[in-house]
Protein backbone atom coordinates (compact mmCIF):
# COMPACT_ATOMS: atom_id res chain seq x y z
CA UNK A 1 0.00 0.00 0.00
CA UNK A 2 2.99 2.20 1.14
CA UNK A 3 4.23 2.10 -2.66
CA UNK A 4 1.47 1.56 -3.96
CA UNK A 5 0.74 5.74 -5.56
CA UNK A 6 4.27 5.52 -6.44
CA UNK A 7 4.46 2.68 -8.06
CA UNK A 8 1.08 3.28 -10.40
CA UNK A 9 3.11 6.64 -11.35
CA UNK A 10 6.44 4.58 -11.92
CA UNK A 11 4.84 1.89 -13.91
CA UNK A 12 2.88 4.24 -16.68
CA UNK A 13 5.92 5.96 -17.28
CA UNK A 14 8.00 2.80 -17.59
CA UNK A 15 5.56 1.86 -20.30
CA UNK A 16 6.06 4.91 -22.18
CA UNK A 17 10.16 5.42 -21.98
CA UNK A 18 9.86 1.75 -24.08
CA UNK A 19 7.52 2.99 -26.73
CA UNK A 20 8.95 6.46 -27.21
CA UNK A 21 12.07 5.29 -26.33
CA UNK A 22 12.60 2.76 -29.63
CA UNK A 23 10.39 5.77 -31.80
CA UNK A 24 13.13 8.04 -30.85
CA UNK A 25 16.20 7.07 -30.76
CA UNK A 26 17.27 7.48 -34.08
CA UNK A 27 16.17 11.20 -33.82
CA UNK A 28 17.34 12.25 -30.55
CA UNK A 29 18.18 15.81 -30.14
CA UNK A 30 22.09 17.33 -29.01
CA UNK A 31 21.78 18.61 -25.69
CA UNK A 32 25.32 17.49 -24.67
CA UNK A 33 27.50 20.69 -23.65
CA UNK A 34 27.62 22.97 -20.50
CA UNK A 35 24.73 25.12 -18.91
CA UNK A 36 24.89 27.38 -16.09
CA UNK A 37 21.82 29.08 -14.88
CA UNK A 38 22.09 32.93 -14.61
CA UNK A 39 20.04 32.54 -11.55
CA UNK A 40 19.70 31.12 -7.99
CA UNK A 41 17.07 30.93 -5.21
CA UNK A 42 17.31 28.85 -2.54
CA UNK A 43 13.25 28.24 -2.67
CA UNK A 44 11.62 26.06 -4.82
CA UNK A 45 8.85 28.33 -4.86
CA UNK A 46 10.85 30.62 -6.78
CA UNK A 47 10.94 28.27 -9.55
CA UNK A 48 6.93 27.11 -9.41
CA UNK A 49 5.31 26.59 -12.13
CA UNK A 50 2.40 28.90 -12.23
CA UNK A 51 3.63 30.76 -9.13
CA UNK A 52 1.50 30.66 -5.64
CA UNK A 53 2.83 28.35 -2.85
CA UNK A 54 4.20 24.69 -2.57
CA UNK A 55 1.35 22.87 -2.40
CA UNK A 56 2.21 20.90 1.04
CA UNK A 57 -0.03 18.96 3.01
CA UNK A 58 -0.23 18.85 6.59
CA UNK A 59 2.49 16.69 7.13
CA UNK A 60 4.33 18.32 5.11
CA UNK A 61 3.83 21.88 6.60
CA UNK A 62 4.62 20.45 9.88
CA UNK A 63 7.38 18.00 8.94
CA UNK A 64 8.71 21.95 6.79
CA UNK A 65 8.31 23.66 10.20
CA UNK A 66 10.28 21.25 11.73
CA UNK A 67 13.41 21.37 9.24
CA UNK A 68 13.03 25.39 9.53
CA UNK A 69 13.57 25.47 12.97
CA UNK A 70 16.23 22.71 12.80
CA UNK A 71 17.77 24.49 10.00
CA UNK A 72 17.49 27.79 12.19
CA UNK A 73 19.00 26.27 15.69
CA UNK A 74 21.52 23.91 13.78
CA UNK A 75 19.90 20.65 15.06
CA UNK A 76 19.40 19.86 11.35
CA UNK A 77 22.29 19.64 9.14
CA UNK A 78 22.27 20.91 5.59
CA UNK A 79 24.73 18.37 4.14
CA UNK A 80 24.85 18.86 0.68
CA UNK A 81 26.48 22.54 1.74
CA UNK A 82 28.40 21.33 4.97
CA UNK A 83 29.65 17.97 3.54
CA UNK A 84 28.79 18.62 -0.06
CA UNK A 85 26.98 15.59 -0.55
CA UNK A 86 24.83 15.51 -3.28
CA UNK A 87 21.65 17.92 -2.99
CA UNK A 88 19.17 15.59 -4.76
CA UNK A 89 16.55 16.41 -6.59
CA UNK A 90 14.91 18.57 -7.34
CA UNK A 91 17.65 21.07 -5.36
CA UNK A 92 20.49 19.98 -7.76
CA UNK A 93 18.91 21.49 -10.42
CA UNK A 94 18.78 25.00 -8.91
CA UNK A 95 22.67 25.20 -8.94
CA UNK A 96 24.50 27.98 -9.45
CA UNK A 97 27.63 26.64 -10.58
CA UNK A 98 27.63 24.96 -14.47
CA UNK A 99 27.37 21.66 -15.16
CA UNK A 100 28.20 19.20 -18.20
CA UNK A 101 25.51 17.26 -19.96
CA UNK A 102 27.51 14.26 -21.98
CA UNK A 103 25.87 11.63 -24.02
CA UNK A 104 27.47 8.33 -22.80
CA UNK A 105 28.66 6.00 -21.70
CA UNK A 106 26.59 3.87 -24.32
CA UNK A 107 22.75 3.28 -23.26
CA UNK A 108 23.64 6.25 -20.69
CA UNK A 109 23.88 9.90 -20.15
CA UNK A 110 25.96 11.57 -17.39
CA UNK A 111 25.25 14.79 -15.61
CA UNK A 112 28.68 16.39 -14.51
CA UNK A 113 28.30 18.76 -12.06
CA UNK A 114 30.64 21.05 -11.21
CA UNK A 115 29.14 21.96 -7.50
CA UNK A 116 29.78 19.20 -5.50
CA UNK A 117 31.56 17.23 -8.05
CA UNK A 118 28.09 15.56 -8.60
CA UNK A 119 27.37 12.82 -11.07
CA UNK A 120 23.89 11.77 -12.24
CA UNK A 121 23.72 9.12 -14.66
CA UNK A 122 20.46 8.29 -16.98
CA UNK A 123 19.91 4.89 -18.41
CA UNK A 124 18.82 5.34 -22.12
CA UNK A 125 17.92 1.97 -22.25
CA UNK A 126 15.71 0.33 -19.20
CA UNK A 127 13.30 1.62 -17.89
CA UNK A 128 13.40 2.15 -13.87
CA UNK A 129 12.89 -0.59 -11.24
CA UNK A 130 10.11 -0.80 -9.01
CA UNK A 131 10.15 1.64 -5.96
CA UNK A 132 10.29 -1.07 -3.74
CA UNK A 133 13.90 -2.31 -5.89
CA UNK A 134 15.03 1.29 -5.74
CA UNK A 135 14.11 1.54 -2.05
CA UNK A 136 16.85 -0.98 -0.84
CA UNK A 137 19.66 0.89 -2.22
CA UNK A 138 18.59 4.54 -1.96
CA UNK A 139 20.72 7.09 -4.14
CA UNK A 140 21.14 11.00 -3.01
CA UNK A 141 19.98 11.68 -6.35
CA UNK A 142 17.92 8.99 -7.19
CA UNK A 143 18.34 6.45 -10.02
CA UNK A 144 17.11 7.56 -13.35
CA UNK A 145 15.77 6.35 -16.43
CA UNK A 146 15.12 8.54 -19.62
CA UNK A 147 13.76 8.48 -22.99
CA UNK A 148 12.98 11.15 -26.32
CA UNK A 149 10.02 12.45 -26.77
CA UNK A 150 10.50 14.14 -29.88
CA UNK A 151 13.17 17.01 -29.02
CA UNK A 152 12.38 16.49 -25.36
CA UNK A 153 14.49 14.19 -22.99
CA UNK A 154 11.72 13.10 -20.36
CA UNK A 155 13.85 11.71 -17.32
CA UNK A 156 11.73 9.65 -14.51
CA UNK A 157 13.59 9.65 -10.88
CA UNK A 158 12.90 7.47 -7.99
CA UNK A 159 14.55 5.92 -5.21
CA UNK A 160 16.10 8.68 -3.36
CA UNK A 161 17.26 8.53 0.09
CA UNK A 162 15.72 10.93 2.73
CA UNK A 163 19.24 12.40 3.71
CA UNK A 164 18.31 15.56 1.46
CA UNK A 165 15.95 18.35 1.34
CA UNK A 166 13.94 19.52 -1.61
CA UNK A 167 15.07 23.02 -1.39
CA UNK A 168 17.49 25.44 1.12
CA UNK A 169 14.64 26.08 2.89
CA UNK A 170 14.29 23.07 4.28
CA UNK A 171 11.65 22.16 2.14
CA UNK A 172 11.19 18.15 2.53
CA UNK A 173 10.48 15.12 0.82
CA UNK A 174 10.19 11.58 1.94
CA UNK A 175 11.34 8.34 -0.19
CA UNK A 176 7.79 7.96 -2.30
CA UNK A 177 9.03 10.87 -3.72
CA UNK A 178 9.06 10.42 -7.91
CA UNK A 179 10.25 12.96 -10.33
CA UNK A 180 9.79 13.21 -13.98
CA UNK A 181 11.68 15.86 -15.84
CA UNK A 182 10.92 17.34 -19.18
CA UNK A 183 14.34 18.48 -20.87
CA UNK A 184 14.87 20.33 -23.67
CA UNK A 185 16.21 23.37 -25.88
CA UNK A 186 14.80 26.66 -26.03
CA UNK A 187 14.93 30.27 -27.52
CA UNK A 188 16.65 28.94 -30.21
CA UNK A 189 19.03 26.31 -28.72
CA UNK A 190 20.72 28.89 -26.47
CA UNK A 191 19.02 27.88 -23.62
CA UNK A 192 18.32 24.60 -21.49
CA UNK A 193 15.10 24.27 -20.55
CA UNK A 194 14.45 21.73 -17.12
CA UNK A 195 10.61 21.51 -15.72
CA UNK A 196 10.80 18.98 -13.27
CA UNK A 197 7.14 17.33 -11.73
CA UNK A 198 7.98 16.08 -7.68
CA UNK A 199 4.90 13.54 -6.88
CA UNK A 200 5.28 12.98 -3.40
CA UNK A 201 1.84 12.26 -1.50
CA UNK A 202 3.36 11.62 1.86
CA UNK A 203 4.10 15.94 1.82
CA UNK A 204 2.08 17.21 -0.91
CA UNK A 205 -1.53 17.58 -1.63
CA UNK A 206 -0.70 17.01 -5.76
CA UNK A 207 2.02 16.80 -7.73
CA UNK A 208 3.60 20.65 -8.34
CA UNK A 209 6.10 21.54 -11.01
CA UNK A 210 9.26 23.63 -11.12
CA UNK A 211 11.04 25.11 -13.62
CA UNK A 212 15.02 26.09 -14.55
CA UNK A 213 16.42 27.50 -17.28
CA UNK A 214 20.01 27.15 -18.42
CA UNK A 215 22.44 29.19 -20.75
CA UNK A 216 24.80 27.75 -23.02
CA UNK A 217 28.56 27.94 -21.90
CA UNK A 218 30.06 25.54 -24.17
CA UNK A 219 33.73 26.00 -23.83
CA UNK A 220 33.55 26.83 -20.31
CA UNK A 221 35.66 24.40 -18.54
CA UNK A 222 34.32 22.80 -15.01
CA UNK A 223 36.92 23.11 -12.37
CA UNK A 224 37.55 21.31 -9.40
CA UNK A 225 35.15 21.65 -6.95
CA UNK A 226 36.56 20.55 -2.75
CA UNK A 227 34.14 20.83 0.06
CA UNK A 228 35.58 24.31 2.02
CA UNK A 229 37.64 25.13 -0.45
CA UNK A 230 37.48 28.87 -3.22
CA UNK A 231 35.57 27.76 -5.96
CA UNK A 232 34.90 30.03 -8.88
CA UNK A 233 33.23 33.37 -8.47
CA UNK A 234 29.79 33.28 -8.91
CA UNK A 235 29.07 36.54 -7.44
CA UNK A 236 27.31 37.95 -10.95
CA UNK A 237 24.73 34.49 -10.64
CA UNK A 238 21.47 36.73 -10.02
CA UNK A 239 20.21 35.96 -6.21
CA UNK A 240 23.37 34.86 -4.79
CA UNK A 241 24.11 37.61 -3.26
CA UNK A 242 21.60 37.60 -1.16
CA UNK A 243 21.29 33.96 -0.38
CA UNK A 244 24.85 34.21 0.92
CA UNK A 245 23.80 37.33 3.18
CA UNK A 246 20.49 35.24 4.49
CA UNK A 247 23.41 32.92 5.12
CA UNK A 248 25.39 34.91 7.28
CA UNK A 249 22.55 36.62 8.89
CA UNK A 250 21.26 32.83 10.14
CA UNK A 251 25.07 32.27 11.27
CA UNK A 252 25.27 35.79 13.31
CA UNK A 253 21.81 34.98 14.76
CA UNK A 254 22.53 31.72 16.35
CA UNK B 1 66.75 -32.94 -40.52
CA UNK B 2 64.54 -34.01 -37.25
CA UNK B 3 66.38 -30.90 -35.65
CA UNK B 4 65.34 -28.61 -38.73
CA UNK B 5 61.73 -29.94 -38.32
CA UNK B 6 61.89 -29.31 -34.79
CA UNK B 7 63.10 -25.83 -35.13
CA UNK B 8 60.44 -24.94 -37.69
CA UNK B 9 57.74 -26.37 -35.71
CA UNK B 10 59.26 -24.37 -33.13
CA UNK B 11 59.05 -21.04 -34.81
CA UNK B 12 55.75 -21.90 -36.08
CA UNK B 13 54.63 -22.47 -32.56
CA UNK B 14 56.14 -19.27 -31.25
CA UNK B 15 54.65 -16.95 -34.51
CA UNK B 16 51.57 -18.56 -33.80
CA UNK B 17 51.36 -17.77 -29.98
CA UNK B 18 52.33 -14.19 -30.84
CA UNK B 19 49.66 -13.76 -33.23
CA UNK B 20 47.29 -15.09 -30.90
CA UNK B 21 48.17 -12.76 -28.13
CA UNK B 22 47.83 -9.93 -30.58
CA UNK B 23 44.94 -11.22 -31.63
CA UNK B 24 43.15 -11.14 -28.16
CA UNK B 25 44.32 -7.33 -27.87
CA UNK B 26 42.96 -6.61 -31.38
CA UNK B 27 39.56 -7.87 -30.22
CA UNK B 28 39.48 -5.21 -27.93
CA UNK B 29 36.39 -3.06 -28.32
CA UNK B 30 36.28 -0.10 -30.91
CA UNK B 31 33.97 2.92 -31.15
CA UNK B 32 32.60 3.22 -34.81
CA UNK B 33 35.01 5.56 -35.41
CA UNK B 34 37.79 2.93 -34.93
CA UNK B 35 38.97 4.46 -31.73
CA UNK B 36 38.96 2.12 -28.65
CA UNK B 37 35.81 1.79 -26.79
CA UNK B 38 36.87 2.48 -23.25
CA UNK B 39 33.06 2.45 -21.76
CA UNK B 40 31.01 0.13 -24.24
CA UNK B 41 28.79 -2.46 -22.52
CA UNK B 42 28.37 -0.35 -19.37
CA UNK B 43 32.05 -0.95 -18.77
CA UNK B 44 33.60 0.73 -15.66
CA UNK B 45 37.24 0.23 -14.54
CA UNK B 46 38.47 0.02 -10.37
CA UNK B 47 41.33 -0.20 -9.72
CA UNK B 48 43.30 -3.63 -9.26
CA UNK B 49 45.48 -3.14 -6.13
CA UNK B 50 46.93 0.59 -4.71
CA UNK B 51 50.67 0.64 -6.25
CA UNK B 52 52.54 1.38 -9.12
CA UNK B 53 54.74 -1.59 -10.53
CA UNK B 54 57.91 -1.10 -12.32
CA UNK B 55 57.38 -1.41 -16.62
CA UNK B 56 59.65 -4.48 -17.30
CA UNK B 57 63.05 -3.30 -18.73
CA UNK B 58 63.30 0.51 -17.21
CA UNK B 59 66.33 1.60 -15.12
CA UNK B 60 64.47 3.43 -12.51
CA UNK B 61 61.66 2.24 -10.99
CA UNK B 62 58.54 3.91 -9.21
CA UNK B 63 58.57 4.04 -4.69
CA UNK B 64 57.50 0.77 -3.21
CA UNK B 65 57.27 -0.54 -0.12
CA UNK B 66 60.27 -0.54 2.54
CA UNK B 67 61.36 -4.25 2.10
CA UNK B 68 61.52 -4.37 6.13
CA UNK B 69 57.45 -3.14 5.96
CA UNK B 70 56.07 -5.32 3.60
CA UNK B 71 52.52 -3.51 2.76
CA UNK B 72 49.28 -5.71 3.65
CA UNK B 73 46.21 -4.28 2.33
CA UNK B 74 42.45 -5.50 2.55
CA UNK B 75 43.53 -8.26 -0.19
CA UNK B 76 46.98 -9.50 0.66
CA UNK B 77 45.70 -9.27 4.69
CA UNK B 78 45.25 -13.48 4.86
CA UNK B 79 49.07 -13.52 3.83
CA UNK B 80 49.93 -10.83 6.62
CA UNK B 81 48.34 -12.69 9.63
CA UNK B 82 45.55 -11.45 8.36
CA UNK B 83 46.13 -8.00 9.65
CA UNK B 84 46.27 -5.06 7.29
CA UNK B 85 50.32 -3.64 7.27
CA UNK B 86 50.20 0.29 6.39
CA UNK B 87 52.31 1.36 3.44
CA UNK B 88 55.81 2.35 4.66
CA UNK B 89 57.82 3.78 1.48
CA UNK B 90 61.18 2.78 0.62
CA UNK B 91 62.96 5.86 1.02
CA UNK B 92 66.12 4.78 -0.33
CA UNK B 93 64.71 4.28 -3.81
CA UNK B 94 67.52 6.57 -5.95
CA UNK B 95 64.39 7.78 -7.79
CA UNK B 96 64.09 10.26 -4.98
CA UNK B 97 65.53 14.20 -4.17
CA UNK B 98 66.64 14.32 -0.29
CA UNK B 99 63.88 16.61 0.64
CA UNK B 100 61.29 13.66 -0.38
CA UNK B 101 63.10 11.14 0.52
CA UNK B 102 63.15 13.01 4.27
CA UNK B 103 59.71 13.58 4.27
CA UNK B 104 59.02 9.90 3.17
CA UNK B 105 60.95 9.15 6.53
CA UNK B 106 58.85 11.58 8.44
CA UNK B 107 55.69 9.91 6.90
CA UNK B 108 57.13 6.21 7.61
CA UNK B 109 58.38 7.25 11.24
CA UNK B 110 54.87 8.69 11.91
CA UNK B 111 52.70 5.64 10.42
CA UNK B 112 55.01 3.10 12.83
CA UNK B 113 54.88 5.10 15.58
CA UNK B 114 50.87 4.56 15.79
CA UNK B 115 49.77 7.34 13.94
CA UNK B 116 47.02 6.59 10.99
CA UNK B 117 48.20 6.70 7.69
CA UNK B 118 46.32 8.98 5.19
CA UNK B 119 44.46 8.21 2.49
CA UNK B 120 43.18 10.37 0.40
CA UNK B 121 40.19 9.16 -0.69
CA UNK B 122 39.11 7.30 2.30
CA UNK B 123 39.36 10.86 3.77
CA UNK B 124 37.32 12.37 0.86
CA UNK B 125 39.93 14.48 -0.43
CA UNK B 126 40.75 13.82 -4.17
CA UNK B 127 43.64 11.84 -5.38
CA UNK B 128 45.05 14.03 -7.67
CA UNK B 129 47.11 12.79 -10.48
CA UNK B 130 48.27 10.00 -11.32
CA UNK B 131 46.87 8.94 -7.32
CA UNK B 132 43.47 9.05 -8.28
CA UNK B 133 44.43 5.81 -10.56
CA UNK B 134 44.92 3.70 -7.08
CA UNK B 135 41.58 4.68 -5.52
CA UNK B 136 39.36 3.47 -7.55
CA UNK B 137 37.37 0.40 -5.74
CA UNK B 138 34.66 1.62 -7.17
CA UNK B 139 34.12 1.91 -10.92
CA UNK B 140 34.98 4.85 -12.84
CA UNK B 141 33.94 5.29 -16.50
CA UNK B 142 35.89 6.64 -18.73
CA UNK B 143 33.36 8.39 -21.47
CA UNK B 144 34.66 9.40 -24.77
CA UNK B 145 33.41 12.38 -26.65
CA UNK B 146 34.86 14.52 -29.61
CA UNK B 147 36.71 16.85 -27.52
CA UNK B 148 36.96 15.60 -24.23
CA UNK B 149 37.11 12.23 -22.48
CA UNK B 150 35.54 12.69 -19.11
CA UNK B 151 36.19 10.51 -16.16
CA UNK B 152 33.87 9.85 -13.76
CA UNK B 153 34.65 8.20 -10.66
CA UNK B 154 31.37 7.24 -9.20
CA UNK B 155 33.51 6.86 -5.44
CA UNK B 156 33.59 10.47 -4.43
CA UNK B 157 32.44 11.40 -6.45
CA UNK B 158 35.04 13.08 -8.84
CA UNK B 159 35.66 13.92 -12.22
CA UNK B 160 38.68 14.55 -14.63
CA UNK B 161 38.01 16.29 -17.45
CA UNK B 162 40.71 15.46 -20.28
CA UNK B 163 40.24 17.74 -23.25
CA UNK B 164 41.42 16.06 -26.31
CA UNK B 165 43.66 17.48 -29.59
CA UNK B 166 44.37 20.93 -27.77
CA UNK B 167 47.83 22.19 -26.10
CA UNK B 168 48.11 23.39 -22.40
CA UNK B 169 46.94 26.56 -21.74
CA UNK B 170 49.61 29.31 -20.87
CA UNK B 171 49.53 29.77 -17.48
CA UNK B 172 47.54 26.95 -15.58
CA UNK B 173 46.48 27.87 -11.58
CA UNK B 174 47.49 24.45 -9.70
CA UNK B 175 44.33 22.50 -8.96
CA UNK B 176 43.53 19.18 -7.32
CA UNK B 177 43.43 17.52 -10.68
CA UNK B 178 45.59 19.89 -13.24
CA UNK B 179 44.82 20.79 -16.48
CA UNK B 180 44.52 17.44 -18.72
CA UNK B 181 44.64 17.66 -22.38
CA UNK B 182 44.85 14.14 -24.90
CA UNK B 183 45.02 12.27 -27.82
CA UNK B 184 44.32 8.99 -28.97
CA UNK B 185 47.93 7.14 -30.05
CA UNK B 186 46.42 3.96 -32.11
CA UNK B 187 44.29 1.72 -29.43
CA UNK B 188 46.14 4.28 -27.04
CA UNK B 189 44.40 7.15 -24.70
CA UNK B 190 47.33 9.69 -24.05
CA UNK B 191 46.78 12.17 -21.42
CA UNK B 192 49.46 14.90 -20.44
CA UNK B 193 48.45 16.90 -17.01
CA UNK B 194 50.49 19.63 -16.00
CA UNK B 195 49.21 22.25 -13.15
CA UNK B 196 48.87 19.56 -10.02
CA UNK B 197 48.80 20.99 -6.75
CA UNK B 198 51.26 19.96 -4.03
CA UNK B 199 48.52 19.11 -1.69
CA UNK B 200 48.43 15.31 -3.36
CA UNK B 201 50.79 12.41 -2.99
CA UNK B 202 51.33 10.58 -6.03
CA UNK B 203 50.98 7.31 -4.42
CA UNK B 204 49.82 5.17 -1.03
CA UNK B 205 52.96 5.62 0.08
CA UNK B 206 52.78 9.29 0.12
CA UNK B 207 55.55 10.25 -2.15
CA UNK B 208 55.36 14.07 -2.59
CA UNK B 209 55.51 16.07 -5.24
CA UNK B 210 55.78 19.61 -6.46
CA UNK B 211 53.17 21.95 -8.43
CA UNK B 212 55.60 21.73 -11.36
CA UNK B 213 55.00 17.82 -11.62
CA UNK B 214 54.38 16.88 -15.24
CA UNK B 215 52.51 13.46 -15.72
CA UNK B 216 52.12 11.69 -18.73
CA UNK B 217 49.26 8.29 -18.68
CA UNK B 218 48.90 6.30 -21.45
CA UNK B 219 45.67 3.72 -21.21
CA UNK B 220 45.25 0.77 -23.30
CA UNK B 221 42.55 -1.88 -22.98
CA UNK B 222 44.15 -5.25 -22.69
CA UNK B 223 42.88 -8.44 -22.75
CA UNK B 224 40.42 -8.52 -24.68
CA UNK B 225 38.84 -5.42 -23.00
CA UNK B 226 38.40 -7.19 -19.76
CA UNK B 227 41.37 -5.31 -18.22
CA UNK B 228 42.94 -1.93 -18.64
CA UNK B 229 46.72 -0.99 -18.40
CA UNK B 230 47.65 2.59 -17.31
CA UNK B 231 51.33 3.32 -18.09
CA UNK B 232 52.39 6.83 -15.78
CA UNK B 233 55.87 8.74 -16.65
CA UNK B 234 56.34 11.32 -14.54
CA UNK B 235 58.83 14.54 -14.58
CA UNK B 236 59.28 16.59 -11.52
CA UNK B 237 62.69 18.02 -11.18
CA UNK B 238 62.17 19.59 -8.15
CA UNK B 239 61.01 16.03 -6.75
CA UNK B 240 62.78 13.09 -8.14
CA UNK B 241 66.15 12.67 -10.02
CA UNK B 242 64.58 11.53 -12.87
CA UNK B 243 61.74 10.71 -15.04
CA UNK B 244 60.44 7.55 -14.09
CA UNK B 245 57.31 5.27 -15.24
CA UNK B 246 55.05 2.88 -13.68
CA UNK B 247 52.15 0.46 -14.69
CA UNK B 248 49.20 -0.02 -13.12
CA UNK B 249 45.75 -1.97 -13.74
CA UNK B 250 42.16 -2.15 -13.76
CA UNK B 251 39.83 -4.84 -14.02
CA UNK B 252 36.71 -3.94 -16.19
CA UNK B 253 33.18 -3.98 -14.24
CA UNK B 254 30.35 -4.59 -15.77
CA UNK B 255 27.77 -1.79 -14.03
CA UNK B 256 26.27 1.22 -15.63
CA UNK B 257 26.62 4.39 -14.18
CA UNK B 258 23.21 5.16 -13.26
CA UNK B 259 23.37 2.05 -10.82
CA UNK B 260 26.38 3.18 -9.51
CA UNK B 261 26.38 6.08 -6.88
CA UNK B 262 29.02 6.09 -3.84
CA UNK B 263 29.34 9.07 -1.50
CA UNK B 264 32.17 9.18 0.50
CA UNK B 265 30.84 11.65 2.98
CA UNK B 266 27.61 10.18 3.36
CA UNK B 267 27.19 9.31 7.12
CA UNK B 268 29.39 11.14 8.22
CA UNK B 269 29.76 10.63 12.26
CA UNK B 270 31.17 12.59 14.23
CA UNK B 271 32.64 10.42 16.30
CA UNK B 272 34.49 8.15 13.30
CA UNK B 273 35.55 11.75 11.52
CA UNK B 274 36.27 13.36 14.68
CA UNK B 275 38.84 10.79 15.88
CA UNK B 276 42.32 12.44 17.01
CA UNK B 277 44.52 11.87 14.28
CA UNK B 278 42.35 11.58 11.73
CA UNK B 279 42.78 14.04 8.95
CA UNK B 280 39.37 15.36 8.82
CA UNK B 281 36.88 15.42 5.71
CA UNK B 282 36.40 17.96 3.73
CA UNK B 283 34.32 20.34 5.51
CA UNK B 284 32.45 23.57 4.16
CA UNK B 285 31.99 25.60 7.64
CA UNK B 286 30.21 28.54 6.14
CA UNK B 287 27.53 27.67 3.19
CA UNK B 288 28.95 28.20 -0.05
CA UNK B 289 25.63 29.60 -1.01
Amino acid sequence: MRFRAARMALAGGAVLALAAGAAHAAAAPDITGIWWANSYSPSMKAYLVGGGDIPLNEAGKKKYAENQAGLKDGSLMDRARRYCTPDGLPRSLATPYPFQIIDGPQGQMSWAYEQNAMIRGISMVKPLDSLETLSVLPFWNGHSAGHWEGDTLVVQSAGFNESTLTDATGLPHSDQLVTTEHIRKVNGGKQLEDVITVHDPVYFTRDWQARFAYDNHDGLRLTDYVCGEKHRDISKIEGINEARAQNAARATAK
Amino acid sequence: MARMKSHVLGALLVAATAGMASAADQAVPHLPNGLPDFSSGNMGFASDGVEFFPVPGEKFVPVTNDPAHPFCGNRRMAKCGNQILPPIGDTKNPILQPWAAAQLKRTNDEILSGKESFEAMSRCWPGGVPGMMLFTAQPAYWVQSPKEVTILYSRGPYQRHVYLNVPHSKNVEPSWFGESVGHYEGDELVIDTIGLSDKTFVDWYHTPHTDKMHVIERYKLIEGGKRMQGMITVEDPGTFTTKWSGLHYFNRQILPISDSEYVCAENNNANYFDEPGQVPIPEARTPDF
